[in-house]
């Protein structure tokens, strides 16, 4: 009894690694476990061989129409995914087919038909032409294929530089933007300043225009005449250097010319001009001759002043003389 | 044995020296060296197989000759066989992003109706020569090792092994091996007729 449990467990261990073997065959194991599965086979030859003769069973098992239909479309779909295994089965399906045909004698050429279901669903071709076209075609394809991967690959980098050269148009538009901003605000803020200062301006201007309007300045200087010897007048008058326009008035007694004229004359005598005067009338009674003297015309000295009134008839009579000091 | 002055993808070449250094650092004694050598070259191969690599053997040459660059800059492997396992699934991932050695299921394969009698005609032909071409005890082996199904194929296996005296497993091994020896062979012979014995092509 003991004796047979221990046998169902060795069978049901070997039953476990079998298992294990044919899901690595048929390449259901992750990664990890092939792995760590071909790490025991290096180590454990005895293994490896179990490994190498389920391999040929399931090869045979393929090849001779044994196999389960479950398990002859995992077969088909991972093991004859490699074209070394589809001709592993291949051969294997030729030379089962001969000894399986001719027992207990040295395998001969057969014409038998394979029993290979996959040889069955798809015919066989003659190869020569088939594998001329099919690597023609296989070719184009491969040439289609790069191509269209070089063309991606060129496409996206082009998408890329425009993207790219977008991207820097904008933010060179949006620095053109800020620097335009910021010039219409310079430009404005010295448009405004212009503006002050072009009111100043204006306002300066109508100062001086105003100041232009308002007439000048004239300094008066009334002349005294000169004494006679005997009597004892008031100093003599004193003009200081003109730098502007100044005039000289001269009070007019009761005679009344029409025209008034005065000579002056430096005190040794010397005429310096003759000239006709106006008459100038202040308050009710009071009337001066009125002598306008230009800015420098008159250097420093002393001068005599004769004044003379123009009679009705044509003839000139001397009113007054009068001195004065240039100092 | 792998390609003495094989180039490998980084344009190293494998000299006899480096690959002594190799052998060596498998086992100092250089009988065992090659037979450990030419089992974990087997069992590289076959894992890259049963990985479903279009080219395991080339693979597996990569895999030494990178691993014996490494021991020829002066690297130190304690375990070399784990250590060429894990280079090998590196290699085999990296040819897998070659679109050649993509992988293309059964279903997504066309097929083009042509007389397929030429194509089994050739094969069988192939088969039957390597057939002939194998030394008679292994031929003999083989036909008797595959010739019966189901239950009756494990007695008759077993009858073999003790008919021929030595163990089970050891039948198996040596079944295997010749089996392993005329697939190539008939490869090798299609090969020559410009022939894939599958016959299919991707679409």
């Amino acid at each position: 009894m003991q004796l047979s449990i221990s046998r169902k467990t060795r069978v049901m261990k070997i039953d476990q690694s079998e298992n294990l073997i044919r899901r690595y065959l048929l390449g259901e194991l992750a990664e990890a476990d092939q792995a760590a599965l071909e790490q025991e086979l290096l180590i454990n030859r005895s293994k490896f061989e179990q490994v190498w003769a389920v391999e040929n069973e399931l090869v045979d098992s393929y090849a001779r129409g044994e196999m389960s239909r479950a398990d002859r479309k995992r077969f088909e779909r991972h093991y004859l995914a490699s074209p070394l295994h589809r001709e592993r089965v291949a051969i294997a399906e030729s030379f089962l087919t001969d000894i399986d045909q001719a027992p207990g004698e040295t395998a001969e050429v057969s014409e038998k038909e394979p029993l290979v279901h996959w040889r069955r669903r798809f015919p066989l071709r003659s190869p020569r032409p088939v594998f001329g076209v099919v690597l023609v075609i296989a070719l184009l394809l491969t040439f289609s294929l790069v191509w269209s991967y070089i063309e991606r690959v060129r496409l996206t980098e082009q998408i890329a530089n425009v993207q790219k050269e977008t991207q820097t148009e904008r933010a060179l538009l949006k620095q053109r933007e800020r620097d335009l901003e910021s010039r219409n605000q310079e430009a404005e803020k010295e448009v405004a300043d212009v503006s002050r200062r072009n009111e100043q301006l204006k306002a300066e201007l109508e100062q001086l225009r105003r100041r232009q309007a308002a007439p000048p300045t004239v300094l008066s200087f009334l002349l005294t005449p000169a004494p006679v010897r005997s009597e004892k007048g008031p100093p003599q008058a004193t003009i200081p250097p003109l730098a502007g326009k100044a005039r000289l008035l001269m009070e007019l007694d009761d005679i009344n010319y029409a025209n008034y004229q005065v000579i002056l004359q430096s005190v040794e005598g010397r005429e310096i001009f003759r000239r006709r005067t106006g008459k100038l009338r202040l308050g009710k009674d009071r009337q001066y001759a009125t002598l306008p003297i230009k800015a420098g015309e008159l250097t420093k000295g002393d001068y005599i002043l004769i004044l003379f009134g123009q009679t009705a008839d044509g003839r000139s009579e001397e009113v007054d003389r009068y001195f004065f000091r240039v100092s | 044995m792998p390609g003495i002055a094989r180039q490998s993808h980084i344009d190293w070449k494998l000299t006899e020296e480096a690959f002594a250094k190799f052998l060596a650092c498998l086992d100092p004694d250089s009988a065992r060296a090659g037979e450990k050598y030419e089992a974990l070259r087997e069992a590289l191969v076959k894992f890259l197989d049963w990985r479903g690599a279009l080219f395991p053997e080339e693979l597996v040459d990569e895999t030494f000759n990178r691993v014996t660059r490494k021991l020829e800059e002066g690297e130190t492997i304690r375990d070399l066989p784990t250590y060429c396992h894990g280079v090998a699934r590196l290699v085999f991932l990296q040819s897998l992003e070659h679109p050649g050695n993509k992988r293309v299921e059964l279903n997504e394969l066309s097929m083009i109706a042509i007389p397929e009698a030429d194509v089994t005609d050739v094969l069988r032909k192939c088969l039957n020569q390597c057939l002939r071409k194998l030394p008679a005890e292994n031929r003999e082996l083989i036909i008797e090792y595959y010739r019966k199904d189901g239950r009756q194929k494990i007695d008759h296996r077993v009858a073999m092994a003790e008919r021929l005296g030595i163990p089970l497993n050891a039948l198996r091994s040596r079944a295997q091996r010749i089996r392993d020896t005329l697939e190539r062979c008939v490869r090798r012979r299609l090969k020559d007729h410009s022939l894939r014995p599958d016959q299919y092509r991707e679409r």
